[in-house]
């Protein structure tokens, strides 16, 4: 079985209201184990709504999304997050850092849940902290990260709890082009580390790579 | 959920946003600081009424005619004697002293370790005989034309007990009050069983119709009655404040959590589920509370055993007993009624805002 | 002259009121949750109803820790009471001065009993990934919020009935006549008490709950007979002293707190298994080995004021 199911998935905002508006209409896709994927479509055209459906962030109006089999989009909040927080790491456009914390406090955040020993915690956060290459900063605010620096970090977070699943929302959208092929270089890696990654984005740096998997086109909802 | 890394973290955001709950801490603080001071200075002088009274025996007896205080004698303890149950009766002397200079009766009390020449004084009658240039020594006048000088040996600190009495020894009190080798003020009856208090108490007006009877246990609830309703009515006052405040309160962290927004989407994107947003929330509050809550403690302490609560004492006190000190109680039970009356409704009034917080759509985030 | 001017009143019937106004919130949520609730939808109404659970959880498992700190501070209130009530020296004096008090010492545990069992069933309903037992759960809340606002009528009942001139009778007057069930002696009742001990015990090994239910009801009540005629004259040292109330004041170092909190603690482990099954048909019967751990540890108590006095003395009272 695949590794993510997406089945006959809606998602219509403000639905039976004026505003009423199909975001998403129909998908259909199923994503193996190790793939990489790249959603790409224009602004508005549903590429983050996507994503948030297959991180639990959201609840579709219709269809389901399954990932190892599970019925994600049904799961109540408890297990929704327990989801996100053991198989889900999640790379935002803006980042997502928390302010005024420094890099190591923001990488061990999703770690806090789980009653894991001192010890575990901090063999987690070394590798994580290695992975994305941020170790030598680990004590910095984040506030004073550069964008590229910033990144970083949030991949970091995104690897600490070894999550299956790794989503990309614009990854590149705040970053110049030599960090954007940076970023390339650790896809690469998550590639190696036979992770799913799933990435949303406009951005023509991730066209025609040989190690990715799958190309998906996206507009008004639908996949082309 | 409530495990030691999650504790750390959320102290860690805490001390990120100390700024924010700067105000509730200081309100809430004053608050509570308020409320312990003056359930400190009732219990302190309710206290040292109690203390007082437990150095006299368990019956006290006065007898009057015609209506006013008249002393006892030697027959009077004889008979008393008699009574089954009493162990012993000691007469004892007091009574006040017309200090007709300034318009005002001293207390006279005995304490036998003074020797006939010497007494000891309060500092609040220290400052009323200073001012009338009797620094070392002071002249009681008794009528007809005597006059007895004393030197002043030693000045207390006055209670609400001691603040208005000379202390003499018990041959000079006669003096000075006038009273003959056995006559007596007031009787302490010694009752060493107390289920026998009551009934004794019942039979000595039987013997002498003229005495006025007080057990402990009346002058007890007497003092009891008279700080439970100050203390309740405060209470009842103190409600008021406390919902205004927590009126401001909810604003104010509406105001605030409206500005965390982003910030608790990112922690449910990484995986914090409504629960954990609440528990963090609430553990949040709750060190906050403490901390107001043990810092108010230490500042009333200072403010009422150290600097003899300044203002508020002019409630309790009136403004003539300047010099009064409080004596330091330590009274768990106050302590955590206090914790509860405060701390509770305000963990009370932040759970549902914090839900309000917790349930911010997690897509947010990726705005 | 009032007694709702005690500050530990005027703080106690705050604090219920600050509790019954967040239930009444619950409740107005509970209503809609129970009328609309359908977990198989997918519109953002259901969603938003889930999402109005988890205010409900929370409200309620802060209304479970406030009273029980609420329940001990009410038996310290009464305390507090004896100086204004004339004839009263301990809790007894005030709790039997009208006839409020001793129901609603009662059916105050009983709410707790119950919470506890809410508790219980709130934890398995939120470890189901479908929230299978939500429905069941609020109507058993919905239950403790009427009871919880009868209890507030009761209170108040109970404190502006207490009597501040009429004299009272307290410990020494009320347990003087052993008036125990059954024309029973408090020899009996011990030896009753035992029994019923060791059978809870071995029910409890073969884990049959609805026996523990029932043994653990009775030995509620043998217990309590048993306390305040035999083992609290151990307590105080002194035969004719029959109070189950004096041994929370400090001159015994609030040993009663401790006496009454095992039993009480014990007991709701033996019972809401039963409860639980009978709710949610699901067998959560580990709660047992609570039962027998406290149970036992107020036994040894008990039975260690007796023994104590024995090898002090060399007698029993
Ligand atoms: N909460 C919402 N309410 C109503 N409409 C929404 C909401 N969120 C998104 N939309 C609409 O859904 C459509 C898809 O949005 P989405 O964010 O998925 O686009 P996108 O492909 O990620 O675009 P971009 O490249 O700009 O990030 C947009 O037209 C947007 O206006
Ligand atoms: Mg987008």
């Amino acid at each position: 079985m695949s590794k993510i199911v997406i089945e006959n998935l809606y998602k219509i905002y403000n639905e039976g209201k004026d505003s009423e508006f199909k975001a998403l209409k129909n998908i259909n896709l199923n994503i193996e184990d190790g793939e990489i994927v790249i959603i790409k479509g224009v602004s508005g055209s549903g590429k983050s709504t996507l994503l948030s459906l297959m991180a639990a962030f959201s609840k579709p109006s219709r269809g389901r999304v399954l990932v190892d089999g599970e019925n994600i989009s049904k799961l109540p909040d408890i297990f929704a997050s327990k989801f996100r927080n053991e198989k889900v790491g999640f790379i935002f456009q803006s980042f997502n850092l928390i302010d005024g914390l420094s890099v190591e406090e923001n990488v061990v955040a999703p770690l806090v849940l789980c009653s894991s020993s001192q010890s575990e915690l901090d063999s987690k956060l070394k590798n994580a902290l290695k992975l994305a290459n941020i170790e030598h900063k680990k004590e910095q605010n984040v506030v004073d990260l550069s964008g590229g620096e910033k990144q970083r970090c949030a991949i970091a977070r995104a690897l600490v709890n070894d999550p299956s699943i790794i989503l990309a929302d614009e990854p590149t959208a705040n970053l110049d082009r030599e960090n954007s092929l940076k970023f390339i270089e650790i896809l690469k890696t998550f590639k190696k580390l036979n992770k799913v990654v799933v990435v949303a984005t406009h951005d023509t740096i991730f066209d025609n790579l040989e190690f990715i998997d799958r190309y998906v086109s996206i507009a008004n909802g639908e996949i082309e | 959920m409530l495990n030691k890394n999650f504790l750390n973290f959320s102290v860690k955001l805490l001390l990120k946003e100390k700024g924010d709950y700067l105000f509730s801490f200081i309100i809430f603080g004053f608050i509570i600081f308020i409320v312990t001071s003056v359930l400190l200075i009732s219990e302190s002088i309710k206290r040292d009424l109690l203390v007082a009274l437990q150095n006299e025996g368990q019956i006290i007896v006065k007898n009057t005619k015609g209506g006013r205080y008249y002393p006892l004698n030697d027959n009077h303890i004889d008979s008393l004697l008699q009574v089954s149950g009493v162990d012993d009766v000691i007469g004892k002397v007091d009574g006040y002293y017309n200090f007709a200079q300034d318009r005002r009766f001293f207390k006279i009390a005995v304490d036998d370790d003074l020797n006939d020449t010497s007494m000891v004084v309060s500092k609040d009658i220290y400052k009323i005989l200073k001012d009338f240039k009797y620094e070392k020594e002071f002249n009681f006048l008794i009528p007809p034309k005597n006059k007895l000088t004393l030197q002043i040996k030693d000045v207390i600190d006055s209670t609400i007990i001691s603040n208005n009495t000379i202390f003499v020894n018990e041959y000079i009190a006669r003096q000075i009050l006038q009273m003959e080798e056995d006559e007596y003020s007031y009787l302490d009856i010694v009752v060493p069983n107390s289920d026998e208090i009551e009934n004794i108490a019942l039979i000595i007006p039987r013997i002498f119709p003229n005495f006025l009877v007080l057990p402990n246990y009346e002058i007890e609830a007497d003092y009891d009655h008279l700080y439970y309703y100050k203390g309740g009515i405060f209470m009842i006052l103190y409600i008021v404040a406390l919902i205004s405040f927590f009126i401001l309160l909810k604003n104010q962290i509406s105001s605030v959590y409206g500005s965390k927004r982003k910030e608790i989407a990112i922690l449910r994107s990484i995986g914090f589920s409504i629960k954990d947003i609440i528990s963090l929330k609430f553990i949040q509050n709750f060190l906050v509370t403490v901390g107001a809550y043990f810092t108010a403690l230490m500042l009333s302490y200072a403010y009422v055993f150290v600097f003899n609560a300044p203002l508020l004492r002019n409630i309790f006190l009136g403004e003539i007993e300047k010099e009064v000190v409080f004596t330091p109680i330590f009274d768990l039970k106050m302590l955590v009624l206090i914790f509860i009356f405060t701390v509770v409704p305000y963990l009370a009034s932040i759970l549902i805002p914090s839900w309000r917080l917790a349930i911010e759509d997690v897509s947010e985030a990726m705005k | 002259m009032s007694v709702f001017l005690l500050d530990s009143l005027v703080v106690f019937l705050f604090i219920e009121l600050v509790i019954l106004i967040l239930n009444v919130i619950s409740e107005v949520i509970v209503l809609r949750i129970l009328r609309y609730w359908d977990f198989d939808a997918s519109n953002s109404f259901q969603y938003s109803l889930e999402r109005q659970n988890y205010l409900v959880n929370t409200i309620i498992s802060f209304t479970i820790a406030v009273k029980i700190i609420l329940f001990i501070f009410f038996v310290k209130s009464l305390d507090d009471l004896t100086p204004l009530v004339p004839g009263a020296m301990c809790a007894t004096g005030v709790i039997g001065s009208n006839i409020y008090g001793n129901p609603l010492l009662l059916y105050k545990i009983f709410i707790l009993f119950l919470l506890g069992v809410w508790m219980i069933i709130n934890k398995l309903d939120l470890a189901s990934k479908k929230l299978i037992f939500l429905k069941k759960k609020y109507y058993l809340f919905t239950v403790i919020f009427i009871m919880i606002c009868i209890e507030f009528g009761l209170e108040i009942l109970f404190f502006t009935n207490i009597p501040l001139t009429t004299p009272v009778f307290c410990c020494s007057v009320v347990f003087v006549v052993e008036n125990l069930p059954f024309d029973l002696t408090t020899i009996d009742i011990v030896y009753i008490f035992y029994a019923l001990f060791i059978l809870t015990i071995v029910s409890n090994y073969y884990k049959k709950i609805s026996i523990s239910f029932i043994l653990n009801i009775l030995l509620m009540f043998v217990a309590y007979y048993s306390v305040t005629y035999y083992f609290g004259t151990y307590v105080y040292e002194e035969p004719n002293h029959k109070c189950p109330f004096c041994f929370l004041q400090k001159d015994y170092n609030y040993v009663g707190y401790f006496i009454w909190g095992f039993l009480f603690v014990g007991v709701f482990f033996g019972i809401s298994p039963y409860l639980i099954y009978s709710i949610i048909e699901k067998n959560y019967e580990r709660l047992l080995k609570y039962n027998t751990l406290f149970l036992s540890i107020f036994t040894a108590l008990c039975s260690f004021f007796v023994i104590k006095y024995y090898i002090e003395n060399g007698v029993f009272l």
